[in-house]
């Protein structure tokens, strides 16, 4: 499937994004005040707007391709937002988002970093390493970072992976950030959090995002953050020399709010 | 039920905060020159939340938060910043959300927010 394509740089965007989501809602006013409202899905939209500068020939030439390719503004394209966690279900991995690997046990309820009870903590009853995983049908050439605040009360180990690209990170009773960035080459990207043989360890703000190291955990109780109907928003795509071999562009995406 | 999110320095809003309270009365005017007064609907407040400096993660929540409520469509629990008094029944007005990032923990949105009378 086509998508819009990661800078060199590993990123999806640059500083400043601008991303407005819109949700249609039908309603009606009695004259005493009383409303009725009902929420219009199909009309509900995410838009993006994204300055881009200092793009090398290379970068350039993929967006303007995926440009042409798309013929403007007629057919629709992958757009993994700059903005998501694209991990959904991340403060519930006991829940049907997560696949749960052979021995693994979920119990929610144990307070994370922040103080709030948003962590789970994870046994692997089972005789191998074993975990929760979600796999996501994104663009499989793309370099992707997984991240997580991990513990464990006697010390111990957890493996975060993407795909084949893996890290085992040491584990303490004070709650540390893990992280692993590759790129997985595979469709769909699977990413993985597991704990070795017979140990139990505690994750809090699992987060997969589309660059090469993590930013700031961002919570996400639905699905993720990537949007398999985008389609530019303009049937222009202007690209400014602003140095030799650097060229600079405004790119407007639009997609359908995706529940 | 849904809630306002806190943002991490544990402030519900910042400077910039502004509120008010609408009101919907007629005016009715006869021919003698009397008049009168009709309120067709009750007052309810208002609050216009203007954000600044937020980090990504604090723009996620209120992010989400507009996602749960599907907009305009579902109402949430909002303290008022000025009197800490809690209104179980306020619904985003316009039901867009812009978030704007102009730098690393540069997060900005706003949003206006209504309360609910039945």
């Amino acid at each position: 499937m086509a998508h819009f394509p990661q800078l060199e740089s590993g990123c999806m965007g640059q500083y400043p994004l601008r991303r407005t989501l819109s949700l249609r809602t039908y309603s009606s006013e009695s004259p005493g005040g009383k409303r009725r409202a009902a929420f219009d899905a199909g009309g509900s939209t995410v838009r993006w707007k994204l300055p881009l500068t200092g793009l090398s020939e290379s970068e350039a030439e993929a967006i303007q391709g995926l440009f042409q390719a798309s013929d403007g503004r007629r057919r629709s394209f992958m757009f993994v937002d700059p903005f998501a966690n694209l991990l959904g279900g991340t403060d519930d991995l006991a829940g049907t988002l997560w696949e749960k690997g052979p021995g693994v046990v979920v119990a929610g309820g144990v307070r994370g970093p922040d103080g709030q009870a948003e962590a789970c903590s994870l046994a692997n009853t089972s005789g191998v390493w074993s975990g929760v995983s979600q796999a996501l049908a994104i663009p499989e050439a793309m370099n992707y970072c997984m991240s997580a605040w991990v513990r464990s009360a006697g010390g111990g180990s957890v493996k975060l992976s993407i795909g084949d690209a893996q890290r085992v990170v040491e584990t303490g009773s004070e709650w540390r950030q893990a992280w692993v960035s590759g790129v997985d080459g595979t469709s769909p990207v699977q990413f993985m959090i597991a704990a070795p043989a017979g140990e139990t360890v505690e994750v809090y703000g699992p987060q997969a995002e589309a660059q090469i190291a993590p930013s700031e955990y961002k919570r996400n109780r639905g699905r993720g953050g990537w949007y398999p109907r985008a389609r530019f928003e303009s049937n222009e795509l202007n690209l400014e020399a602003e140095a030799p071999g650097l060229y600079g562009c405004e790119v407007a995406i639009v997609s359908p709010w995706e529940e | 039920m849904a809630e306002f999110p806190r943002l991490k320095t544990g402030a519900l809003a910042q400077d910039g905060l502004e509120c008010g309270y609408r009101t919907q009365t007629e005016v009715l005017r006869y021919v003698d020159g009397g008049q009168q007064a009709v309120k067709t609907r009750r007052g309810r407040k208002h609050w216009t939340v203007k954000l600044e400096r937020l980090d990504e993660g604090e723009l996620a929540l209120v992010n989400e938060l507009v996602e749960t409520v599907r907009g305009e469509t579902g109402t949430f629990a909002f303290t008022d910043p000025k009197t800490g008094v809690r209104h179980e029944a306020c619904r985003i007005e316009g039901g867009s959300f812009e978030a704007y990032v102009a730098g690393l923990g540069d997060g900005r949105a706003e949003l206006k927010i209504v309360e609910e009378i039945d």
